[in-house]
C-alpha cells in the first residue's frame, strides 16, 4: 500500500485537475497536448495511484481518436474518476468490498498471500480468451476463464517485463486448479493455484443467454460494482447482421446489440449464421471476444 | 434537448462558459439532480455525469428495470447535494429485496425441476458472481457434506423453503470451510436451521462433527437430535 499522505495529496490534485478541466471544457485545445496528460498521469503514478494513471492515459487516447462518440466517452471516464475521488473522501464509511474495489481502481496491489483465506473453487477452467496490452516494455495479459462445473467466470491479470509472465496459459486449453477471487462487489479477478494443464480437452462456450439477460444481469453487476468495466457473458443462438457497416448481434427474440467491432475476416464466415458469442460489456458497449459456430471456436478479440 | 446532450454540451464548452442548469423535465434523475449545488458548476456537472452513467448502466433500456428499482430508489431518495458520495457509501453491495425474490423465483423453478440448486443458466450466471450466494456452489473444493438435505426438502417448494434451502447451503459451505466459525455462531442460527443442519449431518457423520454435536447438546431444542447423532457416532 502506498504512503497514505501521498495518496491523499494525489486525490486532492486529481480533484482540482478534473474541476479545472471541466471548467475550461473538453474543447479546450490544451487537451490535445501530450504534456497536459503526461503531467497529471506522472503525478498520479508518483502518488502510488497507478490505476488512475492508466485511466488518464486511456482518456488521452480517447481524446486523440476524435471519433463520433469520443467526447461522450471522455466525459464518462472523467465522471468515473470523479466518483473515485468522492468515494475516497469517505473511504472509512464504505463497505469492505467497495473499499476493495476502490483500491483495485487505484491500482493497489493485493498480495497473493492475502487471498489465502478466500474461498477456493476447484474446477476445470477453460481458457476463453487471452489478450495483451503492452504500451511499453511492461506488458499486461488478461486471461478469461470459465469453470466447467461451477460455471464461474474469472480473469487472471498479470504484468511482466518483456512478456515473461509468471504463469502461462494457452488459448483453447483447459486447466485443473483451485481458483480464488480478489475481494470485490462482483468478483472476477482471480488467481489460479495448483494449475495442471489438461491436454486434449475441448473448450466450448456454454450458458448462452439472451440480450435481455445481458442487460438484466449486467445492470445488477454495475449496481454492486459501479466501476466494473468488463462484465463477462456468453450470448447464445445469436446472428451477426450488418446495418450500414455497423455489426450487430440479433438474438432469437429479435433484440439487437450493436458491437464495437467485428473482425472483417470473420464476417464472411459467420454473418447470418447462428452462433454463440462470449464477450465483455461495459454498460454501453459489447466487445466480442470469441464466437462458436458448429462446435468450432473463432477468436474475435483485438490482441 | 435531453439530459445527456445538455451534459455533453456543457462539458464541451466548459462549465464556466455554459454552466449546467438544473434539469427541468421528466427525466428519472431530475428530482435528484435538482438537489445539487449548481453554485459549483464543474462539481455539479461531474456529479451529474457520474450519476447519469450509473443510471444508464443500471437501467440500460432507458426505463427503470424492475430488478433495478432498489438502486434507483436509493438514487432518487437521496436529497443530499453530494448525492453520489452518499450513494456510494450507503448502497449496500448485496441483493435488494426485488433481486432476492427474483433469485428465489429461479431457485424455486430449479428445485421443482431438479435435485440441485441452481441449474437455471440465468440463475447460475447471476448467483455465481455474488459473494453472498457463492456458497451455493462451493461443492468443488469439498464434497457436498449434506446430500441428504435436499432429499429432505424435496417435497417443500414454496418461497420460504427455497430461501431456507439457500441459507442452509450457505451454512453448510461455512461449516466445511470453518467448522469452528459455525460452532461459535451456533446460538445465533435460527433453531429450525440448527435442527436441519444437524439432521443433514446424518448422512456423513464423522468424529470431525463431535464438537458441534456437543455444543448442540446445550440447546434444549436441538439436544434430542444431537444426542441421537452422538449415539450413532459412538457405534
Amino acid at each position: 500500500m502506498p504512503n497514505p499522505e501521498h495518496i491523499s495529496n494525489g486525490i486532492q490534485e486529481l480533484e482540482q485537475w478534473l474541476i479545472d478541466l471541466i471548467d475550461h471544457g473538453l474543447s479546450n485545445p490544451q487537451l490535445n497536448s501530450d504534456g497536459y496528460w503526461q503531467h497529471i498521469s506522472r503525478h498520479m503514478n508518483d502518488a502510488g495511484l497507478r490505476g488512475i494513471s492508466y485511466s488518464l492515459e486511456h482518456i488521452q487516447r480517447l481524446v486523440s481518436q476524435q471519433h463520433e462518440n469520443s467526447n461522450r466517452e471522455v466525459l464518462d471516464r472523467l465522471a468515473e474518476l470523479y466518483s473515485l475521488v468522492c468515494a475516497y473522501q469517505q473511504f472509512e464509511k464504505l463497505p469492505a468490498v467497495r473499499q476493495a474495489d476502490l483500491e483495485q481502481q487505484f491500482g493497489f496491489t493485493t498480495r497473493q498471500t492475502d487471498l489465502k483465506d478466500e474461498a477456493r473453487y476447484r474446477d476445470i477452467w477453460q481458457v476463453l480468451d487471452i489478450s495483451e496490452y503492452a504500451p511499453n516494455y511492461v506488458a499486461t495479459q488478461t486471461v478469461w476463464l470459465q469453470g466447467l462445473h461451477t460455471h464461474l467466470y474469472a480473469y487472471i491479470q498479470q504484468s511482466a517485463v518483456s512478456r515473461n509472465y509468471a504463469d502461462t496459459f494457452d488459448t483453447n486449453q483447459c486447466y485443473h486448479g483451485d481458483l480464488s477471487y480478489y475481494p470485490s462487489g462482483w468478483p472476477l479477478r482471480a488467481l489460479l493455484n495448483s494449475k495442471q494443464r489438461l491436454n486434449g480437452r475441448p473448450v466450448h462456450l456454454r450458458d448462452g443467454l439472451s440480450i435481455d439477460d445481458l442487460f438484466s444481469l449486467s445492470s445488477q453487476a454495475f449496481a454492486v460494482q459501479p466501476w466494473l468495466k468488463k462484465f463477462p457473458i456468453t450470448l447464445g443462438k445469436v446472428q451477426l447482421h450488418y446495418q450500414d457497416s455497423q455489426p450487430n448481434l440479433i438474438d432469437q427474440a429479435g433484440n439487437r446489440l450493436p458491437l464495437v467491432y467485428f473482425p472483417g475476416n470473420m464476417r464472411y464466415r459467420l454473418e447470418k449464421e447462428t452462433i454463440d458469442v462470449f464477450g465483455s460489456y461495459d454498460g454501453r458497449r459489447f466487445v466480442p471476444l470469441v464466437a462458436q459456430h458448429q462446435d468450432r471456436l473463432h477468436p474475435l478479440g483485438r490482441k | 434537448m435531453d439530459l445527456s446532450r445538455l451534459l455533453l454540451s456543457s462539458a464541451l464548452l466548459g462549465s464556466r462558459r455554459r454552466p449546467l442548469a438544473p434539469p427541468n423535465h421528466d427525466h428519472p434523475l431530475a428530482e435528484l439532480l435538482n438537489q445539487l449545488d449548481y453554485g459549483q458548476p464543474a462539481r455539479s456537472l461531474l456529479v451529474s455525469a457520474a450519476l447519469m452513467l450509473i443510471y444508464e448502466k443500471t437501467a440500460p433500456t432507458g426505463q427503470p428495470l424492475q430488478a433495478d428499482q432498489g438502486t434507483l430508489d436509493q438514487l432518487l431518495e437521496n436529497k443530499q447535494s453530494a448525492a453520489i458520495l452518499d450513494w456510494l457509501g450507503e448502497h449496500p453491495p448485496a441483493l435488494n429485496a426485488r433481486q432476492l425474490s427474483r433469485l428465489l423465483e429461479y431457485a424455486l423453478q430449479d428445485s421443482l425441476l431438479s435435485d440441485r440448486l441452481p441449474l437455471h443458466p440465468l440463475n447460475q450466471a447471476f448467483a455465481v458472481q455474488q459473494p453472498a450466494w457463492r456458497a451455493m456452489l462451493l461443492k468443488p473444493v469439498h464434497d457436498d457434506p449434506f446430500p441428504a438435505y435436499f432429499a429432505l426438502q424435496r417435497s417443500e417448494t414454496d418461497m420460504t423453503n427455497a430461501l431456507s434451502d439457500l441459507i442452509l447451503r450457505e451454512y453448510a459451505a461455512q461449516y466445511v470451510s470453518s467448522p469452528q466459525s459455525v460452532a461459535e455462531g451456533w446460538p445465533s442460527i435460527p433453531i429450525d436451521n440448527r435442527c436441519a443442519i444437524l439432521e443433514a449431518l446424518l448422512s456423513q457423520l464423522t468424529e470431525h462433527d463431535r464438537p458441534l454435536l456437543e455444543l448442540a447438546l446445550a440447546d434444549p431444542l436441538s439436544a434430542p437430535i444431537a444426542q441421537r447423532l452422538l449415539a450413532l457416532l459412538a457405534t
